[in-house]
């Protein structure tokens, strides 16, 4: 285990350096404004962007530039022409000229917030519903919650962030129940900030909880056929330990591995429209600016974080499946 | 200034509001009026009410960030929004003023020699920094804020363009480029006879155009001594670590909420400002008046206790009802999308809507160095084609501004010179709403026997934005240029993609640009026409001169306007300019925006004629 | 008079309604096991053999399903009682053991935290009692190493041990009576015999009465008392060990037979001899059910065969129209090795 573990943190380290020639192929690849330009301003000369563009160090190669980003990040050497050296370096915002790991970490208490209360939403959402849709087979509840599931699906997480806002926001909304948009920098206390999040966590906690309600009924029908659970039952157990135990323990399992990378994907900036909609200052929303502004260091930056956390809590999710299903053994 | 004015942000998120506030709101009926009647009924009040309250906090509520936080490259209409609170430039803008700016650090106008090549302020000998320099403003400070707009690491836009007179500058600029982190270079032209003197030595009779950028943020003071060690890093972070000198400050550990100070000497490091997330104003406590009483230098009577902005409120529609049915708020950078502006018009309370002149125009240009636009008949025959009025309404119809008939906008020196609302007096652009047999006129004229565009000239390329609404105008530009028989290839990309890759950058500019527009710096012709119609200003990237025009005359027109120093035959002089662009058709202008600005029912908003926005000095809440 | 029987079925039917029709799994099988018996039950995969018992214990309880006649146990008419009651004789009175022992064994939970959970949801035990017992339980199958092989997933034994666990698992609580469900089918020959011969020393041990089910009457050869033919959710015939191998009267017996004799052919070849496939349960033929795969049918067969003594003796009863000479004669035929079936068919008497 512990030399698959080392293999893996091997791998994961080859693969953010890719991640980062990739991210740096498509800025210069594909057509995005010119920082320098963006940054001199509309009367600025030649001469005033070119020495913008020294600064910014665009005036560069792409692989020197690539190679100077990738030392700062990535070794502890000294960087010539700054006093910040690595290793964890990831350089400032061509925009507001802020470090851009100050940034992220500075954004990653609101994404936390709003991707953690998100997964508990959902994970109460769709376990029961899941359950019960699975033990109730086409009953009208079943029936019921597959088509609310489906629906939920469907909706554009934009979309619903708006109706939920006009609907209970207490800005913006008809019934005024809910803090509404950007009531998470107004809040000064950790309930206050939850409280901020009700409507957000249940917009992003919709699709999914829908998603994995579905995905556990599935997994559960599936369950209740094997023969083990057969076993259970001519056991004697009470039905109810059945399902909470031997069916829940087999059906959740591959469930672990969904919400694993799921929350990697969310931590990595991509609760974007919810972030946005709801004006929560995260990870989402401070992407969202750099691509707006073409923030090539703050893109670069949530990028390879975004990486990590998808590498780290893949492993995560491997490490911790090995515990849930004693037939893997990792090598 | 930019015209960076936050428009389309997510496509989806806009669009879906829309239909969302369509849906709620019944139906959209646009008024063909090219008259600026909405902008009479829904004036801003440019003086607080007598009995104004002082006292109490205000929200604003804004999508973006500012451009820059350091005074010296700020140069976007939001950012203005903050200096004018916390800065005191040498000539400042009171709310009503159009026609010129009022002193405001210097105690009077400045003199300008008999041979307009020197100007000469005198400054204010009471005005303080802010903790932690806390110290007297002296001319040394105002010399020092010039110079260092020079140096790389702070990316003035205006600066070079508007100084370009000053003696010395050239070798300064070459200094500060061959050493950014040189500290900032001296400009010999500019000297400090005293304290409180400030002369500035000129090649030539630009006096106005240098004035005029000195009532920018460039000419609030800065201390040498505090600020050159940030300005020693390139990009230089003076900005995070600035001082006020007007009646508010950005936090900084010195200063509690209340405007007390906590202590003289502190790092400086501001703790009111996140980049993207907010922007925390509090009294600055060494300015020297009180809520409602300015000190006897300061025009400013700065009620309010504090001022938060908060940012980051991407969806308009939602961030404009926030404010309408809100406490103590104003809108900040955005401009209130078409259904807000609906919804304030119809139920809001009175004086929530207000609207102002922006000082800015937008325009489809047009390359007239490219065939078939290379020929003035095909232009003349595409502008009397449009029909402005619907290029006006992808932009929320009559309430976001009158259909343009020439550059120059309402309010501005020199709007009436060039024919006021109606335009000038040219065929093509009379009718608002297109005119199909004088264009085909028009284009039998170039040659089309058929009055169509026929060739391999008529297949053109258009490069505009990829999200609403100026994807709309675009697609209304495209089916307007198609009945004229072109073949139009649109191509969408993002607005900044827009400008830096194509339009702004010749040798890749396509044959029309829809989604192009200028904002005044200030007010005064040179800073509307010079970079956008001279053809002396076409430079290989970040030109602005998107029709590419280069008409000797129309060159000369430009300098010599450039060069009157008397403010009433330089606003007839900008006129005529703007009437002899127009002649050659080189753009196609469709409206004049008006900034709608909202605020909530409790708050007794004052709007800045000149940023179009609100002032936050002058604003406060009702009792 | 022998005392009332352990289990007794009447008429059992348990049929399922389905989108296709109505699929008569078991229509009307009684049977009685007395205690310390072995009882075998043999048929084809899908004969109903398996459902018959399954729903002894109530697991084929569904909202889809109609089950009729009476199962008594003990003097308890299993299909009258709640699933609280149920769950209290589940394991306890009377247990199951299945055909694939992996499958049937939670590939999550240790082996010994699955025996622990049989026993102490029958008995209020500690835990560290519990285990004492299961690991009894192991050594008492013949797993050796069973206190360390308790903290072993499934996955980890092999398929012979894993039949032992399930045995165990069943032995726990001193069922009256095991249900073993084709016990032996996943198995290799080798492992086949010791699980049998396990089974019937626990049994002869413990005194507790078995119901095998089984495809393969070879199995039932080694150990039944009596044996059960089944065939379309009916029983075919029934009657004790030798009267069925040595006298036996339906066509479809001859045919399990049949396979037997032929030793020198491989296994899946001798289970193929029975030609056509079996019948569907939803709309199975008239009358016999047999039928339509008999080479002996003729026009009574149209005709519903009860089940009853015809030409055997002794409690030894069949579903078969043939006159009892008929059948000898025709059976001389299968036992020359031209097997019985395969014989072409005959015109009508």
């Amino acid at each position: 285990m512990a030399r698959y573990i080392v293999r893996r943190l091997l791998w994961a380290f080859l693969m953010l350096i890719a991640v980062s020639g990739v991210v740096f192929v498509l800025f210069y690849v594909f057509p995005s404004a010119d920082p320098a330009q963006l940054r001199a301003g509309r009367q600025a000369n030649e001469d005033q962007i070119q020495a913008i563009r020294e600064s910014l160090g665009l005036d560069k190669s792409v692989l020197e530039q690539f190679w100077i980003y990738i030392k700062g990040v990535f070794t502890p050497f000294d960087l010539p022409g700054t006093d910040a050296t690595g290793p964890l370096y990831f350089g400032h915002s061509y925009q507001s000229n802020a470090d851009v790991k100050d940034v992220i970490f500075s954004d990653l208490p609101a994404t936390a917030l709003l991707v953690f209360g998100a997964v508990i939403v959902w994970m109460a959402i769709a376990i029961p519903t899941g359950i019960i849709s699975a033990i109730r087979q086409r009953s009208l509840l079943d029936r019921t919650t597959m088509v609310t599931t489906l629906v939920f699906i469907s909706a554009p997480v934009f979309w619903l962030g708006l109706v939920a806002l006009y609907l209970f926001a207490q800005d913006v909304g008809i019934i005024p129940i809910f803090p509404g948009i950007g009531s998470y920098a107004d809040a000064d206390s950790f309930p206050a900030k939850c409280a901020s999040m009700i409507l957000p966590w249940l917009v992003l906690a919709a699709a999914t909880a829908a998603i994995y309600a579905r995905y556990l009924r599935s997994q559960m029908i599936d369950v209740m056929q094997e023969d083990y659970i057969r076993t259970a039952r001519a056991k004697g157990l009470p039905e109810r330990r059945v399902i909470a135990k031997h069916v829940l323990r087999s059906a959740i399992t591959p469930i672990v591995t969904l919400l694993g990378l799921d929350v990697a994907v969310l931590l990595a900036g991509n609760a974007i429209l919810t972030e946005t909609v709801f004006n929560i200052p995260g990870v989402g929303a401070e992407t969202f600016n750099a691509i707006k502004r073409s923030d090539l260091p703050m893109i670069q930056g949530i990028t390879l974080f975004g990486a990590f956390f998808i590498v780290t809590l893949n492993l995560v999710v491997d490490i911790v499946y090995a515990y849930l299903d004693p037939r893997v053994r990792y090598e | 200034m930019r015209m960076k004015v936050l428009r389309a942000l997510v496509p989806g998120l806009l669009v879906v509001a829309g239909l969302l506030i369509a849906a709620c709101g019944g139906s959209d009926e646009t008024s063909t009026s090219g008259t600026s009647e909405a902008a009479k009924q829904y004036a801003a009040p440019t003086e607080a009410p007598s009995d104004a309250q002082s006292g109490g906090d205000l929200t604003v509520i804004a999508a973006s960030d500012v451009d820059y936080i350091d005074p010296g490259a700020a140069y976007y209409q939001f950012t203005y929004m903050v200096t004018s609170a916390t800065l005191s430039q040498l000539e400042g803008y009171a709310p009503a003023d159009v026609e010129g700016p009022t002193p405001l650090l210097a105690t009077e106008a400045p003199t300008v020699s008999d041979d307009g090549k020197t100007v000469t302020y005198t400054i204010n000998d009471d005005v303080k920094f802010s903790p932690p320099v806390n110290r007297t403003v002296t001319s040394a400070d105002v010399k020092y804020a010039i110079e260092r707009s020079l140096l790389p690491g702070v990316p003035n836009g205006y600066v070079q363009t508007y100084l370009a007179g000053v003696e010395g500058i050239d070798k300064a600029i070459k200094e500060a480029q061959d050493n950014p982190t040189g500290g900032a270079p001296d400009i010999s032209g500019i000297t400090t006879p005293d304290d409180t003197t400030l002369e500035i030595k000129l090649t030539n009779t630009t006096s106005i155009g240098v004035i005029g950028a000195l009532t920018l943020p460039v000419s609030a003071p800065v201390p040498e001594e505090y600020a050159k060690q940030y300005d020693a890093e390139n990009p230089s972070t003076y900005g995070e670590h600035q001082v006020a000198t007007g009646p508010y400050m950005i936090q900084n550990a010195c200063v509690a909420d209340d405007g007390s100070i906590v202590s003289k000497k502190c790092d400086g490091e501001l703790t009111g400002y996140t980049p993207n997330k907010e922007i925390h104003l509090v009294r600055n406590p060494n300015w020297g008046g009180e809520a409602g009483s300015p000190p006897d230098w300061d025009f400013r009577p700065a009620y309010l206790d504090q001022v938060t902005i908060q940012e980051g409120f991407a969806d308009t529609v939602s961030a404009s009802k926030k404010v309408l049915s809100g406490s103590a708020m104003v809108n900040g950078d955005f401009t209130t999308p078409p259904s807000a502006i609906k919804q304030a018009a119809t139920s809001g309370e009175e004086g929530q809507l207000t609207l102002t002149p922006s000082g800015g125009n937008r325009y489809v240009a047009l390359n007239t160095q490219s065939p078939p636009f290379d020929d003035i008949n095909v232009r003349k025959a595409v502008l009397a084609n449009s029909n402005r009025t619907d290029l006006r309404n992808t932009r929320g119809g009559e309430l976001t501004g009158p259909v343009a008939t020439h550059i120059l906008p309402p309010e501005f020196p020199g709007f009436e010179e060039a024919g006021g609302l109606e335009g000038p007096d040219l065929d093509f652009i009379q009718n608002p709403d297109g005119d199909p047999e004088l264009a085909a006129e028009y284009m039998k004229k170039a040659g089309y026997e058929s009055g169509k565009c026929e060739g391999p000239d008529c297949e053109i390329t258009m490069v505009g934005d990829d999200s609403p609404p100026g994807s709309d105008t675009a697609a209304v530009v495209k089916s307007q240029l198609e009945q004229l028989g072109f073949k139009v290839n649109f191509q969408k990309v993002t607005h900044d993609i827009m400008y830096t890759k194509f339009c702004s950058t010749p040798s890749n500019a396509p044959e029309v640009c829809p989604n192009v527009g200028w904002l005044k710096d200030f007010n005064d012709g040179q800073s509307m026409l010079d970079p956008t119609f001279n053809g002396a200003n076409v430079v290989p990237e970040n030109n602005s001169n998107w029709a590419q025009l280069n008409v000797p005359k129309i060159n000369k027109a430009i300098d010599d306007a450039t060069l009157i120093d008397d403010p009433e035959q330089r606003k007839q002089a900008w006129g005529e300019v703007d009437d002899m662009i127009m002649a050659e058709a080189p753009v196609i202008p469709y409206i004049w925006d008006d900034q709608a600005n909202i605020q909530s029912a409790d708050v007794a908003g004052v709007v800045n004629k000149f940023n179009a926005n609100w002032d936050l000095a002058y604003t406060s809440l009702k009792p | 008079m022998s005392p009332a029987p352990l289990l007794e079925i009447e008429d059992l039917k348990v049929h399922f309604d389905t989108d296709e029709g109505v699929v008569k799994a078991v229509d009307g099988v009684s049977l009685a096991v007395h205690e310390g018996e072995m009882l075998g039950v043999v048929g084809e995969s899908g004969s109903g053999k398996s459902v018959a018992n399954l729903t002894i214990l109530g697991l084929t309880r569904a909202a889809n399903a109609t089950i009729t006649g009476r199962i008594t146990f003990e003097g308890e008419d299993l299909l009258q009682i709640g699933e609280d009651e149920l769950q209290r004789i589940r394991g306890n009175g009377i247990s199951m053991i299945f055909q694939d022992p992996l499958s049937a064994l939670h590939p999550f939970f240790k082996v010994g935290a699955q025996l622990i959970e049989a026993i102490q949801v029958h008995q209020d035990v500690s835990d560290s009692a519990a285990r004492a017992h299961a690991v009894e339980l192991l050594e008492l199958v013949g797993i050796p190493d069973a206190a360390r092989r308790m903290g072993e997933y499934p996955h980890e034994f092999s398929g012979g041990m894993r039949q032992r666990v399930m045995i165990a698992m069943a032995l726990t609580n001193d069922p009256k009576l095991l249900i073993a469900d084709e016990p032996t089918t996943a198995l290799d020959v080798t492992t086949q015999a010791q699980i049998l011969r396990l089974i019937e020393r626990l049994r002869r041990e413990l005194g507790m009465a078995v119901i095998l089910i089984t495809h393969d009457l070879g199995v039932i050869a080694e150990v039944a008392d009596r044996v059960m033919v089944m065939y379309a959710g009916e029983v075919v015939e029934s009657g004790s060990l030798d009267q069925i191998f040595y006298d036996p009267q339906h066509p479809y017996t001859w045919g399990l037979l049949g396979s037997l004799t032929r030793v020198d052919q491989p296994r899946l070849a001798r289970l193929a001899q029975i030609a056509g496939q079996p019948p569907s349960l939803i709309n199975p033929p008239s009358g016999c059910h047999f039928r339509n795969r008999c080479p002996h049918e003729f026009a009574k067969c149209t005709e519903h065969p009860e089940l009853e003594q015809r030409g055997g003796e002794g409690g030894h009863r069949d579903r078969c129209w043939l006159a009892a000479e008929r059948k000898r004669e025709v059976r001389v035929v299968a036992s020359t090795g031209a097997i019985g079936l395969e014989a072409p068919k005959e015109p009508a008497p």
